[in-house]
């Protein structure tokens, strides 16, 4: 693909084998995509965001020539850290100074992102909002979950979870799991609240009673199986913004 | 109840305590200075109610019958108090854990707060702030965030004035790029960087408490008026200045948006009368504001929190 136009890209870390497998499971599908890695989209030779009237035009062209702008038409963000090996002979606060700015320019660079994207950058995470455990758990009281309740300071013992992932509005539960009305309508609700279009929720289930524990935006997408990539095919593929 | 949180000598803190007093509201007061004197501990049950309990000396207060907080909460690791603890002191990590929990119920307690944290996210990436600013009908400078030297030099020389900032909540000095720069764009490798196209015009700052708008004319002739006297050797001068209700109340729209109670608004209106926004700054130090102008902010600040 080099010197191309991307139209669908998958954006994450090297090591995240969750992206990577979603990657090839697309690609089996006929999605003609692109794993970019963090260190690729930093490193590259010319990042470029820049106000266009009232709106943002992105463009990033990677080492290979490979162009990321206004063609794209569907990402997979799953952009979790920085990358920080350049900045390594930098006194440290510099290079904390550094790693803030670079934040600042990739969150607004991955919020501004042409196209359909999953996993839409936010302030508080380069992939979507990271909650504090007790933001998740108001939230999801708010949502209409019931949750198992946080104590500053400590944990108690829960019963194993379950998790459920929502795509872009899409709630994936567990292949032969029978899922509450209630915790489907609940985790949707949460998801939109939430906004970044991915999540992965975790609730306990004691008696067919299900308990909201914790959510995260950067999920283990391959518990979800197929389900989760015919989610991701479909919001990819849209021709509108998607959902959170 | 009101909490108010920080250090409670800095002029913010100390002026809306005095303007608290003035209308005998009921507060408590968390100097982060004497942590050592304080507990807190809070849960979220199973529906998402939140409750707990803050010690301060003797003092213990059920956290529901806080209804308002102004909060301005310092790193801990920069408190004098706790930088003379001994490395390895527990205490030191009782520190870390107290204002880790205190920030983190800031952000889930119930009534009006001042500011959630949650809510201040969007400083940390201005130019991610200034695509939600756009959204609100105020116009943004032209702006440029690239690591590409033929990038930048390209914006350099098709603009009459252009300025270079931090991107994200580092405090900087805007500066007015100079030709000598351009000999500097090969460091834009190492971290991209935000240029903007400067804009001519009088300085406006806009406090938004709630829905009462207080806005400041600052006149001076350097590029970032709050380095005026290291820029230009003479200091800004401050008047309070009549804001079009227009934009008053696209400013009281951006900050409820943001989630925020109470914001500082760097707006700068040009001689053709078009009104810019730079940043909304979600922990305003506005007695740099009041004091010069006895715009009666502190007071406006007191009332919110005891409108709750």
């Amino acid at each position: 693909m080099a010197g191309t136009d991307l139209e669908y890209a998958v954006l994450c870390g090297p090591e995240d084998g969750s992206a990577l497998w979603a990657a090839g499971r697309l690609r089996d599908r006929g999605v003609a995509l692109r794993v970019v890695t963090v260190e690729e989209l930093v490193y590259a030779p010319s990042i470029r965001y820049a106000t266009v009237g009232t709106g943002v035009v992105t463009e990033v062209r990677l080492g290979d020539g490979t162009v990321l702008g206004p063609n794209l038409r569907g990402t997979l963000n799953r952009v979790a850290r920085l990358p920080s090996a350049h900045l390594e002979a930098t006194p440290s606060t510099e290079r904390d100074y550094m790693l803030q700015e670079l934040h600042a320019v990739l969150v607004s660079l991955l919020h501004a992102w042409p196209g359909v994207v999953v996993g839409r950058a936010d302030p508080r995470g380069l992939c979507g909002a990271w909650w504090r455990p007790a933001e998740w758990m108001v939230a999801a009281g708010q949502a209409g979950l019931v949750g198992v309740g946080y104590r500053s300071g400590g944990s108690d013992e829960v019963p194993s979870s379950q998790t459920v992932l929502v795509v872009a509005g899409e709630v994936v539960t567990p292949s032969g799991v029978e899922v509450p009305e209630a915790v489907v309508a609940g985790s949707r609700t949460l998801a939109a609240r939430h906004g970044g279009g991915l999540l992965g929720l975790d609730f306990a289930v004691e008696s067919a009673a299900w308990a909201f524990q914790s959510g995260t935006a950067w999920p283990d997408l391959r518990p979800g199986g197929e389900a989760v990539v015919d989610a991701l095919h479909a919001a990819l593929s849209a021709r509108e913004p998607v959902p959170a | 109840m009101i909490l108010v949180a920080g250090i409670p000598s800095e002029p913010p803190l100390q002026e809306a305590l005095d303007a608290l007093s003035d209308l005998r509201a009921d507060v408590v007061v968390l100097s982060q200075r004497r942590c050592a004197e304080i507990d807190l501990a809070f849960a979220v049950d199973s529906s998402g109610a939140v409750d707990g309990v803050l010690r301060i000396g003797r003092r213990h207060i059920a956290l529901r019958e806080v209804t308002g907080v102004y909060a301005r909460l310092m790193d801990h690791r920069n408190i004098p108090e706790y930088q003379r603890l001994d490395v390895g002191d527990p205490e030191r990590d009782r520190w870390a854990a107290l204002n880790d929990t205190l920030a983190a119920w800031v952000d889930v307690a119930p009534g009006t707060i001042v500011n959630r944290s949650s809510a201040m996210a969007s400083n940390g990436a201005k130019p991610y702030q200034g695509q939600l600013i756009a959204r609100h009908g105020l116009l943004t400078p032209e702006t440029l965030l690239t690591n590409d030297p033929e990038v930048a030099r390209e914006f350099y020389a098709s603009r009459p004035r252009v300025v270079f900032k931090s991107a994200s909540g580092a405090r900087s000095i805007v500066q007015t790029m100079e030709p000598g720069d351009l000999e500097r764009l090969g460091t834009l490798r190492a971290c991209p960087v935000q240029f903007q196209t400067w804009v001519p015009g009088t300085d406006v700052r806009v406090h938004v408490v709630g829905s009462e708008v207080f806005a400041t004319a600052i006149t001076t002739t350097a590029t970032d008026y709050r380095y005026a006297t290291a820029q230009v050797e003479e200091p800004a001068r401050l008047e309070p200045h009549e804001l079009d209700d227009d934009v008053a109340q696209r400013c009281v729209a951006l900050t409820a948006d943001l989630g925020l109670e109470f914001a500082g608004i760097d707006l700068k209106i040009t001689p053709d009368g078009e009104v810019y926004c730079f940043e909304v700054n979600p922990s305003p130090a506005y007695t740099y504001f009041s004091g010069q102008t006895k715009q009666p902010i502190p007071e406006a600040l007191a009332r919110h929190l005891l409108a709750a």
